[in-house]
């Protein structure tokens, strides 16, 4: 049996029913002493107020309208992408008529009869029929690339660096409502 | 809840039935409420704070890989929200816990006089206000030890802090709400 007071800590640890090996000797000084036994009755106190339920409570619709905000929300994330594809083929456009507008049509037909002279080289006799398609429509699709290029890189910088996703989707579903 | 009904509950929700996650917040409603209002005072924000904690919890769930309990997961997801929420309000989080341990020398200074006193009659009222003057990590594993009655590792995984970091702080709020207590009122008046 312990011939001194107990801590907080070896009462605590009691009423945890977390006994070491002095558990016993623990129970024993609690018996016989006086003060330990004033000491227990405090934390035995205060330990059933700790396990009582707090005043706070959510209204008995909360699990009703989340489960509905929920239910809705595939749709949303569904406009989301409708307006983020249509964004997207708007700058594409965009970017490739001030492209266009700025450079014009000949460093296009430059480019595009490189990429041939390469196809040639390597011998892509696949890209013939797209090569005699694009001549008949006259127009030079390597400038067209390089804006698709341009595009594509700023989006991939702008996904991976720029746009919290959160937030451009709380902007969406902004314009959307 | 067995982990095979869990699994069976969480596939459903993966694959679009919404409704299942129904059974999911009935399952941690109390834990959640716990723990937003132990860590949030605002008493406006906390049913949105509980709302938000368990969109996250639905967003995520095909992130949660059965390592651990689904609760420790969610409180986990509610505690880093509520602290979140509070770095947002600059709300002090006392990170430093060792540094709020004040002799009650000082602290009773501060207290009311003893006609206020009188007039506070609920000791439940008196604890809960004694709680609330606690460090957020103290009132935190208070509620999920005494609440939720979750072990040191649970509540270790949902704080990240090691075990024995963990029952220090329950040792200390506990010993510092029985010094708090015991100095204001009569031992025989903290009967709950």
């Amino acid at each position: 049996m312990f011939l001194r007071h107990l801590t907080d800590n070896e009462i605590q640890d009691h009423l945890d029913g977390r006994f070491s090996q002095n558990g016993r000797h623990v129970s024993d000084h609690i018996e016989s002493c006086e003060y330990c036994r004033a000491q227990l009755a405090q934390y035995q106190t205060l330990f059933g107020a700790l396990r009582k339920e707090i005043p706070f409570r959510l209204p008995a619709s909360f699990s009703n309208n989340l489960l509905a905000k929920l239910t809705d929300e595939p749709k949303a994330s569904y406009r989301l992408a409708v307006w983020a594809a249509l964004f997207g083929f708007l700058s594409l456009v965009l970017g490739t008529g001030i492209t266009l507008f700025f450079t014009g049509v000949k460093p296009l037909v430059a480019s595009w009869s490189l990429i041939q002279r390469v196809a040639n080289a390597i011998n892509l006799d696949w890209l013939a029929p797209i090569d005699a398609f694009l001549a008949g429509l006259n127009l030079n699709l390597s400038l067209l690339g390089s804006a698709i290029f341009v595009v594509a890189l700023i989006s991939v910088i702008d996904y991976l660096l720029l746009r919290p996703r959160h937030k451009i989707a709380s902007f969406f579903k902004m314009m959307i409502v | 809840m067995r982990t095979q009904d869990l699994k069976q509950i969480i596939d459903k929700i993966l694959t679009g039935d919404a409704s299942a996650f129904g059974v999911i917040i009935k399952a941690h409603e109390r834990l959640v409420r716990h723990v937003v209002f132990r860590i949030v005072n605002r008493e406006a924000d906390r049913e949105d704070l509980c709302q938000d904690i368990f969109i996250k919890v639905y967003r995520n769930l095909s992130k949660f890989q059965f390592e651990s309990k689904l609760s420790t997961w969610v409180g986990r997801i509610a505690y880093n929200t509520c602290i979140n929420y509070l770095k947002k309000k600059k709300v002090s989080l006392y990170d430093d816990c060792t540094t709020f341990d004040q002799p009650i020398d000082n602290y009773l200074s501060d207290l009311h006089t003893p006609e206020q006193f009188a007039v506070e009659t609920d000791l439940y009222s008196r604890l809960q206000e004694e709680i609330e003057k606690l460090p957020v990590q103290y009132k935190t594993i208070l509620t999920l030890y005494h609440l939720d009655e979750m072990s040191y590792a649970e509540i270790a995984k949902i704080m990240d802090m090691p075990d024995g970091t963990v029952k220090s702080y329950l040792f200390r709020a506990r010993k510092q709400l029985k010094e708090r207590l015991t100095a204001k009122y009569e031992l025989e008046e903290l009967c709950f």
